[in-house]
């Protein structure tokens, strides 16, 4: 259990790393931004408190706001996803509940669960992270464009980095 | 009272999630009005000491684009020089009655990090407080005015660029001299709105806009863009979709402007508008 720890945690900051260097410097077509890191949040264990999530969510979106100077816009957006991710794990749970230890993960609970359960997430978290951004409701058409054209962007680079993990889990 | 108690117990969850989104909420709009904190200056900090790194490797994919912007502005600046003069005789250029003061001086300063991509972009330059950088200092670049220093640190200041929400930028028609406002809506990173300029003046695609200089920030006569369209009109005044001049995605260098008379400026605006009223 303490190497699973240890290797989620480097996991996590090989995540916030690619977000802080390279992500946050993608622009395509102008604006289109994916955020990688919500991931880490999505792929926790099922056994973590939900408690423990939450506060590691804020902490998540804390560590991304101080490297690029938004303080409070991705710490609140995270939180919100740490939040959802209790209730939408209940609703999607499977008929006979989960296994104690278990990942939502795509080799556990196949791709097309695991594309709507993080569909959901990642829709959300852009969703509110974009409309915080703006604060005007008359700017509604182009939140709603940011986000399905990010969402879709971090979505697929969830799903690569899901492949990649579980490539190496079946070959170790 | 013991049933209440257990209520909160048992909503402990939705309660700690209120708790954690007012204080980052609370972060949020506290950062976004004081923008001199301690914490701030932290994170521009970090953020610049990580984005100084990347810069360096990526700084050579346009070093060439570069070169070439700073060989022009030298060639233009050469051909001012007083050696560059003809003279046609001593008594035509002398002008001995005039004394001049330095107004406005530049400094150049590094983008190591900048954003065009969000609703409010900003850019952050390798000058702080160590180099005399202040909140309310203006960026401009060869091509044109950039943005708006808003806080800073020992070696990092965080600007406002044009691509942001709380940017207005006091700009002016160069053909007829009316006065507007820039402002930017969040669509393309080429395209700015200019508003207030009455609709009887003669506007043209094509047409320079360039800064007033009435706000202390930036000289008067620097470039922002040109007329692209006359996109409406409301209650007497042209809505105007100008091209901005700068490119942001590529901009590498900026001054940032010291101007000298700002105390002096400021100090009489804020005497006379206690008159005023």
């Amino acid at each position: 259990m303490r190497t699973d720890g240890f290797r989620f945690l480097i996991f996590g900051l090989i995540v916030v790393f690619l977000q802080v260097v390279i992500l946050n410097n993608i622009q395509f077509l102008g604006f289109v931004n994916p955020y990688l890191y919500v991931m880490v949040i999505l792929v926790l264990p099922v056994d973590v408190s939900k408690h423990q999530i939450l506060l590691f969510g804020f902490f998540l979106g804390l560590v991304i706001d101080l490297f690029s100077s938004t303080i409070g816009l991705h710490t609140s957006a995270a939180l919100l996803i740490a939040f959802l991710r209790f209730f939408l794990l209940k609703y999607l749970a499977p008929r006979d509940g989960f296994e104690f230890s278990s990942r939502p993960s795509i080799s556990e609970m196949g791709l097309p669960w695991f594309i709507s359960y993080s569909g959901i997430l990642i829709l959300a978290h852009h969703f509110f992270l974009f409309s915080l951004e703006s604060l005007k409701f008359s700017e509604l058409g182009q939140i709603l464009i940011r986000t399905f054209s990010s969402a879709a962007f971090t979505l697929l680079l969830v799903i690569a980095v899901e492949y990649l993990r579980y490539r190496r889990k079946v070959r170790s | 009272m013991r049933s209440l108690i257990a209520l909160l117990w048992r909503n402990n969850f939705s309660i700690l999630f209120f708790l954690l989104l007012l204080l980052s909420l609370g972060l949020l709009t506290r950062f976004n009005r004081f923008h001199n904190s301690n914490f701030l200056g932290f994170s521009n900090a970090l953020n610049g000491a990580v984005s100084t790194r990347i810069k360096n490797f990526t700084e050579y994919l346009t070093l060439s684009d570069v070169n070439e912007i700073l060989m022009h502005e030298n060639a233009k600046l050469k051909s001012r020089n007083m050696e560059s003069l003809y003279r046609y005789g001593s008594e035509l250029l002398v002008r001995e009655n005039e004394i001049y003061r330095q107004q406005y001086s530049f400094q150049a300063a590094r983008i190591v990090n900048s954003t065009t991509n969000k609703r409010s972009n900003y850019i952050l330059i390798d000058r702080g407080s160590a180099h005399g950088v202040k909140p309310e200092m203006g960026l401009i670049s060869p091509f044109g005015a950039v943005g708006l220093v808003k806080s800073v640190s020992k070696n990092y200041s965080l600007a406002y660029s044009f691509l942001h929400r709380q940017s207005v930028l006091s700009a002016e028609h160069a053909a007829t001299g009316y006065f507007g406002l820039v402002r930017w809506d969040g669509n393309n990173s080429t395209i700015a709105q200019l508003y207030d300029i009455p609709s009887h003046a003669k506007v043209n695609a094509g047409d320079t806009i360039f800064t007033r200089g009435s706000s202390t920030y930036y000289p008067r006569g620097i470039m922002i863009g040109t007329v692209n369209e006359i996109t409406g009109e409301e209650e007497g005044f042209h809505e105007i979709d100008i091209n901005l001049s700068v490119d942001f995605r590529k901009l590498a260098y900026v001054y940032v402007v010291h101007n000298n008379s700002k105390m002096e400026q400021l100090q009489l605006q804020s005497d006379t508008s206690t008159v005023k009223e």
